[in-house]
């Protein structure tokens, strides 16, 4: 009896240390996210009267869908969607070759692969500039081997290059781990049932490897659709994305309760999208595995 | 082992903490002095023959109050930034150099702590007389000023001026008197004020010159509150979009000193920094007038050292007497704008540095810099000056200089045809009525009907991909 009692004790000890460790973790969140989501759905949904206090207000909410901020959110979700899969055509063959490396050149491979996250994501924005301006690099290259200058900034493609350039590696990332993961014994068996390669890639491989692909969808999307340097720089300051938006209300406009709606929105639109995302990576999960 | 080792490093740091602290409390505080200023704004170089302004500073302050005193310097990149700091309260700040709408704004807010011209006493003999009659004048002491201005390609000189050898502001909108086509080598400003602002300049001066009263009412567009004039700018601006490359902030240097743009409107001062890199580079001031900007010190109310912060003013121009002139007139040399301390201005050796063509910046500096002045006969004077110290060696002394010596006179609007506005902070209303208008300009976007097409065949295909693969399931639903 007295045994029993004892290790309720032990347990509930362990129990409170184990939430104890959570606890710096809890005081971070409330502070740092929970708080200023608070702030932001607060400044949402008041305005601010000529003697500068608040009150409770819709308006904001109500502009968005009236004014003309509705295609800008059209427009960040297309450049993000068109990003998000190139990075995934890209990122998967690479990501499987990585696996299948020895283990000493993976590691050498993998930080290759961060190796451009080691500088700050303003520099490397700003050399691609430097790369693709009307006389840069590129253009320099295609003049002296005699072929007509292009315009290679400035345009809706220099965007997307700009985010798959910067995102990729959030791609990569996860989708490698995943797979590197892989029993070798699951191919060997879909190989003794008589899978050639393409049957193994796609109903073995890819099904393993989805956890992968849709935290590596939600690690491009996300800072993708909410970009705001990115598209000054690349786009000319011509591509206006939400970042953007959101930014200028902030910094220049001082309208902080218009850059309070503009982000909830995309916060809601987010999570909608990945709501939708999961709801299909859970399903195809749960039945192909 | 492990566990006494712990214990050991535990008991040295309980052992030492306390050594630390009282170690920290026995040393003089030195007083400090936080500085606020814009990037590259003040000669702080190390180097013999350079000065450092804040080190000067500091010396000069132990020798003449008898303390010492630490100026703790940094810096932002625009006025917003530093209001945003400022606002919140949470950083040490003793002295702001915010531009002049944003002192207005700063005022109205209370933010700004009245100057005590009795500790500014160099401020009444060394500040020009058209800066001592400002409005903002009881909250802040200009530090540089200038004017907006046309940078471009040489090579395009003789296409953007027109009959009369003038240009304006138009040729922004690809409207080239010589009839070249700029389409995609044309920047302007990606900040609503300087963009409309230029978009201002135009319609005033035509509306004048419909009316034949040149060079106008100046207040007519440029801090208007009538929308309907907002709404004039905006649709001009609107015509502007077809022609320009970029909207640009400091991205300018990179493209105007590579070449990659010929065209673009910016900050007089800035001319030199983008020409020093690009010599092809020129600099005019458009027929229709341009902005007049003003950048100033102030002293925030939640400052901890207002008195330091005045005596640090104070020696910046130039200090009592004239005393640290040296060190006043190297810095406005370093920072290359145009300067209000007309003890500075009226500086042979300060004119006959800036245009001088290694180590200032040309003969054509002083035209640029101060354009209202006589500069013909100042750089004639200059001229003179500079053969003479050239003669006299390294060891001269300026005030065996026997020539002409230029005054105030000089600066004090001689050439009337040069008009110029000034930013007022606009009205609530206005503010918010102008911004939408901006926003407006911004949210339509360059079309990029490819990115839409290529992201609906995107989402098409992930469409048919979950149709056929519900529909496959079912199919072996109906097997196994």
């Amino acid at each position: 009896m007295g045994r029993v009692i004892l290790k309720e004790k032990m347990n509930k000890k362990r129990s409170f240390l184990r939430t104890a460790a959570a606890y710096p973790h809890m005081v971070w969140s409330v502070l740092f996210i929970v708080a200023p989501l608070i702030f932001v759905l607060y400044y949402a949904l008041t305005e601010e009267d000529a003697s500068g206090n608040f009150y409770f207000s819709f308006a904001n909410i109500t502009a968005l869908a009236g004014e003309s901020y509705l295609p800008v959110f059209f427009r960040s979700i297309c450049f993000a969607v068109v990003a998000t899969a190139i990075c995934l055509v890209l990122a998967y063959p690479l990501a499987y070759f990585l696996s299948k490396c020895k283990v000493s050149s993976q590691r050498m491979l993998i930080m290759l692969v961060m190796l451009p996250m080691w500088m700050n994501l303003l520099i490397r924005t700003y050399s691609w500039m430097n790369i693709l301006e009307t006389n840069g690099l590129i253009n320099n290259l295609l003049t002296t081997i005699g072929l007509p200058n292009a315009k290679l900034l400035g345009n809706g493609a220099a965007v997307v290059l700009g985010m798959v350039y910067n995102f990729l590696p959030y791609m990569i990332m996860p989708i490698y781990t995943v797979m590197s993961k892989i029993d070798s014994r699951y191919l060997e068996a879909a190989a003794d049932l008589g899978c050639n390669g393409p049957q193994t890639m796609l109903r073995v491989i890819l099904p393993l490897s989805a956890s992968g692909i849709i935290s590596g969808i939600t690690m491009v999307f996300v800072p993708s659709v909410s970009t705001f340097y990115i598209s000054q720089k690349m786009g000319n300051g011509r591509f206006e994305m939400i970042g953007d938006t959101i930014e200028r209300q902030f910094m220049s406009n001082y309208d902080y309760h218009m850059g309070a709606t503009l982000s909830l929105v995309l916060m809601v639109l987010i999570i909608i999208c990945l709501a939708v995302m999961n709801r299909f990576g859970d399903e195809d999960g749960g039945v192909l595995v | 082992m492990k566990r006494i080792f712990s214990c050991l490093l535990l008991l040295l740091l309980l052992i030492t903490l306390p050594g630390v602290l009282t170690s920290c409390s026995l040393i003089e505080p030195v007083k400090k002095l936080y500085v606020y200023n814009w990037g590259e704004y003040m000669t702080l170089e190390s180097g013999e023959d350079e000065v450092h302004l804040n080190h000067a500073f500091e010396e000069w302050y132990y020798e003449t109050y008898g303390e010492r005193i630490e100026v703790v310097y940094s810096v932002f990149s625009s006025n917003e930034e530093m209001y945003a700091k400022l606002k919140n309260g949470s950083s040490k700040i003793d002295l702001i150099f915010p531009s002049e709408y944003m002192v207005e704004r700063l005022i109205a807010e209370e933010m700004l702590m009245p100057l005590d011209y009795g500790i500014i006493t160099a401020y009444e003999e060394t500040i020009d007389p058209r800066f001592q009659t400002l409005a903002t004048k009881p909250y802040c002491v200009p530090y540089t000023y200038g004017y907006l201005g046309l940078i471009y390609d040489g090579a395009l000189d003789e296409a953007l001026r027109d009959e009369s050898g003038e240009m304006s502001w138009r040729v922004l909108w690809n409207e080239i008197p010589g009839g070249t086509d700029l389409t995609d080598k044309i920047l302007t400003f990606n900040n609503s004020r300087d963009a409309f602002g230029i978009a201002q300049f135009i319609l005033n001066y035509e509306r004048a010159l419909q009316s034949g009263e040149l060079p106008g009412a100046k207040d007519l567009y440029v801090n208007t509150a009538d929308t309907a004039r907002w709404d004039e700018a905006y649709l001009l601006l609107e015509q502007q979009k077809d022609s320009l490359q970029a909207y640009v902030m400091d991205e300018i240097y990179n493209k105007m000193e590579s070449g990659a743009a010929w065209l673009a409107p910016y900050y007089a001062g800035d001319y030199f920094t983008m020409v020093d890199v690009n010599e092809n580079l020129a600099f005019a001031y458009p027929k229709e007038g341009t902005n007049f900007f003003y950048d100033a010190m102030c002293v925030p109310v939640s400052a901890k050292n207002p008195i330091e912060a005045q005596r640090y003013i104070n020696y910046i121009l130039g200090g009592a007497d004239g005393e640290a002139l040296d060190v006043a007139i190297a810095n406005a040399e370093w920072v290359g704008y145009s300067s209000p301390n007309i003890k500075v201005t009226t500086n042979l050796d300060y004119l006959a540095d800036m245009a001088d063509d290694e180590e200032g910046y040309g003969a054509e500096a002083l035209s640029i810099l101060y354009p209202e002045s006589d500069h013909e006969a100042l750089l004639a004077m200059v001229e003179e000056y500079a053969a003479w110290r050239e003669e006299a060696g390294e060891d001269y002394d300026p005030a065996d200089y026997e020539g002409p010596t230029p005054d105030i006179a000089m600066f004090t609007d001689v050439n009337t045809d040069f008009v110029t506005y000034i930013y007022q902070n606009l009205d609530n209303a206005t503010l918010v009525y102008a911004n939408g208008r901006w926003e407006a300009l911004k949210l339509t976007s360059a079309p990029c009907t490819e990115i839409y097409i290529f992201s609906a065949v995107i989402v098409l295909v992930l469409i048919a991909w979950a149709i056929g693969y519900m529909l496959l399931r079912r199919y072996r639903s109906r097997y196994y």
